[in-house]
Formats: C-alpha cells, structure tokens, sequence
C-alpha cells in the first residue's frame, strides 16, 4: 500500500518534470536543430526538429570561418575571468568582516549592498560613461571589467557572507592560538574549507561578466576587442539574418559555462542556502 | 585594540570600489536630473532647473502609463517565476533517481546571456518560420500561425515569458537550497500529528521557507522591474509602446534622445520607487516575526 | 602573504590589458567605422588593403558595427571625442553629428573636379547649412519587386496594387501578395513616404513645420494600413523591417515588396532564376509618381587630417565608387556612371535609374532617432488598429513639435 502510493508519486514527480524540462528546454533545442541546418533548411515549412541537411559546418564557420567567433569568445572569457576574480578579491575580505564581526555600520553597509540592486546598470551607463573616458578607459576591457565587477559585487558579498558564517569560528581561534597569525590562519583554514562557496560567488560574478552586453556596447569601439554577446548583437543587426550560423554562435556561447555549471551544481544550492537563510 | 579596525580593513576595498564605480555615478545621476542638459543641443546648454524635471516627468501621461506597465510586466513576471520555481523545487527535494541531471538541465536557460536568449526566443516566436506556431499548430491548439510579437498583447506575453524562462532556475535553486534548510524533525513531527501533505505544506513548509522566500522575491522584484536585455532585443519596446517599460523609456531619453537631464530624472524616479516598494514589502513580510 | 601576491598579479594582469591597448604604433593609423552586411563590408576591405598597399607607411582600421549598434557607439564616440576619421552613416544623422561639432565640413578639401563627380541634388542630401558635410557612398531609390512567374503586368497605380495582390494571393496558396514593414525600424518611415509622397502630401512644409497629418498624410497611411487591416494582402507588418522582406520573398511568402538594390544581394539570386523569378518595375503611382530619394555618406571626424581625406578620395574615386555601387547593387552615384551602358542595359538596374527622377530627399529633422521613434510609434498604432490614421498622425506631429526637432530653416 505504502510503496505503492510511493511509486504513484515518484512516477508523478517524474512525469510532471519531464513536461516541465521539456516546456523549459524548448527553446534550447529550437537552437541546437537550427544550428545544424541550412540556410534553405531554416526557412523551409514546416520546420524540422532533425535536419535532413544535417550539417556541422555552420559551428565551424562561425568558430573560426567567416566570423571568426574564437575571438569574441576569448575576450568573453578575459572579461568574465576577470570580473570572476576582481569581486572574489573585494568581496571576500568583505565577507569574511561580516560573518566574523560585529561592528558600526555593518548594517548601513548590508543595506548599502541590497540599494545598489536597485539602480538599473542601464540607468547608470552616462555617468558611468564619463567616469571611464575622464579615466581614459574607453576602449579597454579594464572598462567592462570594473564596471560589472561592481554589480557583480553585492550579489558575491552576500553569498559569501552565508557561507563563511557557516564555517565555526573556532576554527581560526584555535589556529590562532597555535600562534598562526590571522592572515595565516585564514589562508590555511579559513580559504579552504570556503572553497565550494568562494568557487559558487566567482561563478556568479562569472556569469554576470560572461552575460554583459551594456556596458561592451558603450565602452568598446573595435570588433577586435568585442565580447561575445556584442559579436551576437551586431550579428542580428546586419541584413541578412543567417539563423543558422547564428543559432550555432548561441551554442558556443552557452556551452562553457553551461559545463561549468553542471560541476559546481551542487555547491550552488548549499550556498545560496547559507546565504539565504542568514542574510 | 586589532579588532575594532580590522574589520573595516577588510570592508575597505570593496567599499571605495563601490563607491567609486556604482555610489559615485548613482550620486551624478541625482545631480544631473537637476539639469537641463541635452548632448545633441549643445546651443541649448546646461542649466540648473532645480525640480523642473520632476515636475515635466509627472505631467507627462508617458510617464504613468509606462509605470502602471512596469508594475504589470514586474507582478506577472515574479508571480511566474515564483509560483513555478516554487513548486518545482519542491518536487525536486525529494530523494530519487535522476535528481542530479533534472537539477542540472534546470539550470541551463540561467546561463544563458540574456542577450542570446531573447534572439532565440524572436527565432522561436517568429511568425512565419517560428517552431512555437509549428508546435502549437502540431498539437492543435492553433489552426494558422500567431504574429507573436507583431500584436501588443501577445509580444507583452511573450517578453514575460522570455523574462521569466531566464529568472525561474534562480528561484528554484534559492528554493530547494531554503527547503533544504529546514529541518527534518519538523517534518517528523508533524508526521506523528497525522498532518497529510498539505497541512505540510501550508503549516512548516512555507513558514519556515519565509526569509528565503523574502530574500528570492524581492531581489527578483528589482531585477525584473529593472529587465532591459530582453525587452530591447524582443520588440524595442513596441509595438507601439505595449513593451515599453520605465528602463527602456530611461534608455530612450538617455541613449536615444541623449537627454541627460530627463534620463536621469527616469533614472532617479525609478530608484526611488524601488526604494519605497522594498522598505515597504519588507515592512510587510517581516512585521511579525524577526529575521 | 600569498593573496597579496594573487593580488599583485591580477594588478598587473589589469594594468597590462590597459597598456596593450595604448601601444604606440610606427604608421599613420587611419580608423574607418563601416556599418552593414558581409558582402558590403568585403569590398570596404578590398579598398582598404588596396589602399595600404599603395601607401605602406598607413594602416586602416576598419571598425565593423552592425546598423543596429552603429547609432548608439557613434554618438558614445563622438563625445568621447574618439570619432573615427572615417565614419559611414545615414546621411539623416548629419544634422545631429555637425550640431554636436563632431564632423567638419568637407569644402576645403574638395577639388573642383570631385565636387563635378556628383549631381548637385545628391550632395545637397549630405549638405547641412550651406556646408558639405558629407561625401554620398549610396543612392538609394525605390522600386516594386514583384515574381515574373506570378504576375504577368506589374500593377501602375494604387488600386492596381491591391487588385494584383488580392489576385496572386488567391491563386496561390500560403502566399501574401506584397510585404509592407511596420518594425521599430528606419525602414518602415521611408516605406511609409513613398505612399506619403505619391498622395502629394510632404513631412516638413517649407517653413519647417510638420505637416504629416494633412489630408494627403491621413489618405497615404489609410492605403498603407489598409492593405494589412482592410485587404489583408501582407503578413504583419509589425513583426517585420524592410530588409527581411527580401527573404519572405525568397521563400515564396510575398509576391512583390518595395526596396532599393540591395534587395537582389538578400535575396541571393538573379532575376532569371528558376525558384523565384522577378523583376523590378516603377512603384505604383498615387496622385503622382513619387518615391523617396535616401542616401549614405562618408563623414569625416572633425580633427581628422589630410591623411584621412587621402583615403577617403581613393575609396569614392570614380572608378571605386562605380565598381561598388555595381557589384553591391546601388544606385550609381557618379552622374557619368549613370548614363554607362554597363547600368543602361541591366534590366534591373534601369528603373532604380528611372526612378531618380520621380524622387523626393529624405526628411532632415535634427535628431533622426527621436523622429523615427515618434513615427514608427505612429504607424503601428494606426496598423494595429488602436487609432484612426488622422489621430496617429495628429499625435505624430503633436510629438514632433514639442520635441522640437523639426529641422532648422
């Protein structure tokens, strides 16, 4: 009886999550069977899911062919690695201040944090535009960088702050006393055991750089240096619009983060879960 | 002694950074909405017209209609993202085979750029070569294919649906990480109390999600009332102005018009529209009981 | 101790990206902003390394955009003082880019001879306050593509339009006769003036106001929505700008569309084909045969020097200018080009050629995008059926007037 109304549920569960997946993932598989198709193929009725004139050369036309997508790719990677980095490098020391002490003004700040959520970066673009050229960054992927390390920033401090109140202060106290000197003890203990979190932020802030389009569009005037979401958009403004190739250029601006996802997936959810809950 | 400097040592890069890159500009953008300034009229000037803008912004019917739009772009988009993430989450806390490759798949349209999901979307919405109408047309739902994005209403629907495919992995993952978080004994007992299922859900499920839940929504409230990637890329705010939201109006004034003074006003007014909404939901949820 | 190190290192990684980027260079660096599709970029690099090839002590830099980005980095640029030297645009965005102060006038460095090169109605389409700011790259007219094998005569006037489109529509199904664009794009306004024009009505009166709304403006936008609400020969305009036009054509969704040339590059065949055969003719007259005269420039930045002018002669010299505007299909803006036989006796290219003569110029409004959204507004409303055509276009130049963009006299 018990097992059978088990089984019911585990059925349902299951089917409830396949339909969910497959409304969620329509549009992921309308791009993978576009990016194989031809150019006739695309516009041809009624569609195909799998190509007739299956093709792979699409991936390697805009890979390295005639857009030569390497490139975007890899200032994408320049500008999120680094936008990964640089907020780890000011959000954790942040963090660490405010799972560990409790001090004036911390709450004036965590709310400093939550308020700059609320300003669009879009509403931000003319001063912020301003800054960068009275800086002399236009141009510089050191512009995208700082400009979406900081709104990267709030988002990183906040899950890391869950994580490290997680971890006992006891911890370093003791190391402490074994005569490790704090930057010591925080470097030995503290770091590793926050790896999963710290890994879980970087990738957030990651994401945000990898997602940018905003900020590559005002501050970056050559094709050379644009990200890939630039390369995208001015894709979609040319006459012609190659769907096909296009749709294989939307592929290969997933997939890597996508991979990456998939590894710190679990990570993901116990950290936004300290984050959450004492946030 | 060490302890009371230490942790604004520690807090100190971060903040001259943010104060620097986001604190500074936010401060620019109060001043500028004091202005007339407009970049392509050099021989109008810059001249400070203290409130005028403020003034100019609420007469003008633009204004109030792109609001009431923003709220309902904002309230269905959320409601979507949080009632389905919601109840997905809960499926996907029970322990069963699979588990791990659904949460996985789960996450695939938050890694994908804004920009490039809202052009696969335009390619899925397409009115004549689309996949949605073929699909639709396939199960029977329609008998020729829809314009999606060429009537008010249905391009609306569409960017809502753009938005919240985007926003709902974020919701479930805060989700199942809060459901993850309440404790089992809770559970237990009310097992032994002889609660079905959904005296569970209502009575410890919820309860106990409400800071999660708290934190989820409200941050999703700002970043929806805030969407610009999609809705520009979609339909440019049209047709007409079914689309246009208080963000892309900003943009418009600001980038299109390089109204610096009105852009800023935009700019400004939505901020503090967001602050008062906050600091009263916040009010709202958290009355009762401390988080 | 080793963070300090980590954070040394991401220092000078930041500090090295900046440096790459300021890395002086031996050669006069000439930067050329181009906007467009493959093909069009392809023979802007032809002309460049032919140029450099010439002349080894320069180097161009040609900075790709697409048209949908070219607007908002261009006017970043310009006050960022960063305009390239070279800049390809709408020649709509002249008024604003010299009222800004970002380009300089092109008289000082014109020769007599180049000056003679070019019709004198053309160079007016980039002249802005007595001064030539502009050197017109294209020429664009309009005319009616419509399918040989579908169509036997192409319709002469507006109720011939409708009648051939309700026909081809009805004997072939799955088929719209004609596309119309209504996106949130330029296209749709000019698609719009060619009816506007041929009812006799005008944009701006000589005095510079607007003047959309007269009785011509409400009849021409009454045709043009009524061909989608009334006659419903077109596929939703809404969803579509001019330029995917083509490619419903190409697959056999629309009988006939109105473009310039360059609707042969997208549909990516000859006329003599066997999938889609077609051919150009005159559009369909109003009151008056009229169609919309539009074109594209070179601007130069305004500290740029001799050097840039140099480059720029060479790629609009006649035999360049000619080679392009003919294998990517435009309009020949050299007055002699015109009357080659090389354009003469390509049926195609003849009636863009005959049309110059029933062409009215582009509007001028100071600032072209706050314009173009106005409008573009405007007509969807009326295409949607929210409002009557009068009361779109009344609300059109309602806006127009308190934005203040009307151009200056």
């Amino acid at each position: 009886m018990k097992n059978k109304s088990k089984l019911i549920n585990l059925s349902l569960t299951h089917i409830i999550m396949i339909i969910f997946l497959m409304m969620l993932l329509f549009p992921t598989f309308v791009m993978l069977s576009t990016s194989f198709k031809t150019f006739e193929g695309v516009l041809g009725w009624p569609p195909q899911w799998i190509p007739d004139d299956f093709q792979f050369v699409n991936y390697i036309n805009v890979w390295i062919g005639d857009y030569q997508f390497y490139k975007p790719f890899l200032n994408s990677m320049i500008i999120a690695g680094s936008v990964g980095l640089l907020s780890l490098l000011l959000g954790t020391p942040a963090a660490y201040a405010l799972s560990r002490y409790k001090f004036a003004g911390r709450k004036l700040f965590l709310f400093s944090v939550l308020a700059t959520q609320m300003f669009s970066p879009v509403v931000l673009l003319v001063p912020l535009y301003k800054i960068v050229r009275s800086m002399g960054l236009i141009n510089t992927f050191t512009s995208v960088i700082i400009g979406r390390s900081a709104f990267a920033l709030p988002m990183v401090i906040w899950l890391l702050t869950g994580y490290l109140s997680n971890i006992p202060k006891d911890l370093e106290e003791a190391a402490m006393v074994d005569g490790c000197s704090l930057f010591k003890s925080l470097y030995k203990i503290i770091l590793p055991l926050a790896g999963p979190g710290i890994a879980t932020a970087g990738i957030y802030a990651f994401i945000m750089g990898w997602n940018d389009l905003m900020f590559s569009l005002t501050f970056i005037n050559e094709a050379e240096m644009a990200p890939i979401t630039l390369a995208m958009s001015d894709f979609v403004g040319k006459n012609v619009v190659y769907w096909h190739e296009m749709m294989a250029a939307a592929v290969i601006s997933i997939l890597p983060v996508a991979i990456m996802f998939s590894y710190i997936q679990k990570y993901l959810v116990k950290g936004l879960t300290s984050g959450a809950v004492k946030g | 002694m060490r302890k009371r400097y230490l942790p604004y040592l520690f807090i100190m890069p971060a903040v001259i950074f943010m104060l620097l890159i986001v604190a500074y500009p936010i401060l620019l953008t109060f001043r500028s909405s004091l202005f007339h300034e407009v970049l392509i009229r050099p021989w109008e000037g810059v001249e400070f017209v203290g409130m005028d803008n403020f003034v100019t912004l609420i007469k003008n019917q633009e204004f109030w209609s792109s609001l009431q739009r923003t709220a309902i772009w904002t309230v269905s988009s959320v409601l979507g993202k949080t009632l389905i993430g919601l109840s997905i989450a809960i499926l996907l806390n029970q322990k069963f085979k699979f588990r791990g490759i659904y949460r996985t798949l789960i996450l695939i349209p938050w890694v994908t750029p804004q920009v490039v999901s809202a052009i696969i979307w335009r390619w899925v919405y397409n009115g004549e070569y689309g996949m949605l109408n073929y699909v639709l047309m396939r199960l029977g739902l329609i008998n020729t294919g829809i314009s999606w994005l060429g009537h008010k209403t249905t391009a609306f629907i569409a960017a809502v649906i753009n938005d919240m495919w985007i926003g709902i992995p974020f919701m479930i993952v805060v989700f199942l990480s809060g459901l993850q978080g309440i404790p089992n004994e809770l559970y237990e007992a009310a097992k032994v109390d002889g609660a079905n299922r959904i005296q569970t859900l209502f009575k410890i499920t919820l309860p106990q999600l409400k800071p999660v839940f708290l934190t989820a929504t409200i941050l999703s409230i700002i970043w929806t009332f805030n969407s610009f990637n999609i809705i520009w890329v979609l339909t440019k705010g049209g047709p007409v102005n079914a689309t246009e939201t208080l963000v892309i109006k900003t943009y418009k004034e600001a980038f299109g018009k390089f109204d610096i003074g009105m852009g800023s006003t935009y700019a400004v007014t939505t901020f503090i529209l967001l602050m008062i909404f906050s600091l009263f939901y916040w009010r709202m949820f958290s009355e009762k009981d401390e988080i | 101790m080793m963070k300090k190190y980590f954070t040394i290192g991401l220092m000078l990684i930041l500090i090295s990206l900046i440096t790459f980027n300021v890395l002086a260079e031996d050669k006069i660096v000439i930067k050329h902003m181009e906007p467009g599709d493959d093909a069009k970029l392809g023979y802007v690099h032809e002309f460049a390394d032919a140029y450099m090839a010439k002349n080894p002590n320069v180097e161009i830099e040609i900075i790709e955009v697409g048209w949908g980005n070219i607007y908002q980095k261009m006017m970043s640029m310009a006050q960022a003082g960063t305009m390239p030297d070279v800049v390809y645009v709408g020649s709509r965005w002249i008024p604003v880019l010299a009222e800004m102060d970002a380009i300089q006038p092109l008289d000082n460095f014109m020769t007599e001879d180049k000056v003679n090169d070019y019709s004198d109605s053309l160079l007016n389409t980039a002249n802005y306050k007595e001064n030539q700011y502009g050197l017109p790259r294209a020429y664009s007219t309009k005319t009616l593509f419509y399918r040989t094998d579908l169509i036997d005569s192409p319709p002469e006037t507006w109720e011939e339009l409708v009648e051939v489109a309700k026909e081809v529509q009805a004997n072939n199904e799955g088929m719209y006769g004609m596309g119309i664009s209504g996106a949130k794009h330029v296209s749709t306004t000019s698609q719009f003036f060619n009816y506007l024009f041929q009812a006799g009505g005008k944009v701006f009166n000589e005095a510079g106001e607007p003047v959309l709304n007269s009785e011509e403006g409400v009849k021409a936008l009454q045709f043009y929505v009524d061909l989608y609400r009334e006659h419903k020969v077109t596929p939703n305009p809404v969803e579509y700008n001019r330029e995917e036009l083509p490619t419903l054509f190409s697959t056999g969704k629309i009988a006939m569309f109105v473009c310039g040339p360059w609707g042969k590059s997208i549909i990516g065949r000859q006329p003599e084909n066997e999938e889609t055969p077609y051919q150009t003719a005159l559009l369909p007259k109003g009151e008056h045969r009229k169609s919309i005269l539009v074109s594209d420039s070179y601007v130069m930045a305004k500290d740029a020097g001799q050097e840039a002018w140099d480059y720029l002669n060479y790629i609009t010299n006649y035999n360049n200018q000619t080679y392009y505007d003919y294998e990517y299909g435009s309009v020949p803006v050299m007055k002699e080009a015109a009357d080659s036989r090389r354009f003469q006796q390509d049926e195609f290219f003849k009636t863009f050629l005959d049309t110059i003569e029933t062409g009215e110029p582009q509007p001028l409004p100071i600032v072209w995008e706050t314009f173009e959204d106005i409008l573009t507004d405007s007509i969807q409303a009326a295409l949607m059926g929210d409002m009557t055509p009068q009361a779109a276009l009344d609300q059109a130049v309602e806006r127009i007037k308190s934005e203040n963009i009307a151009p200056v006299k």
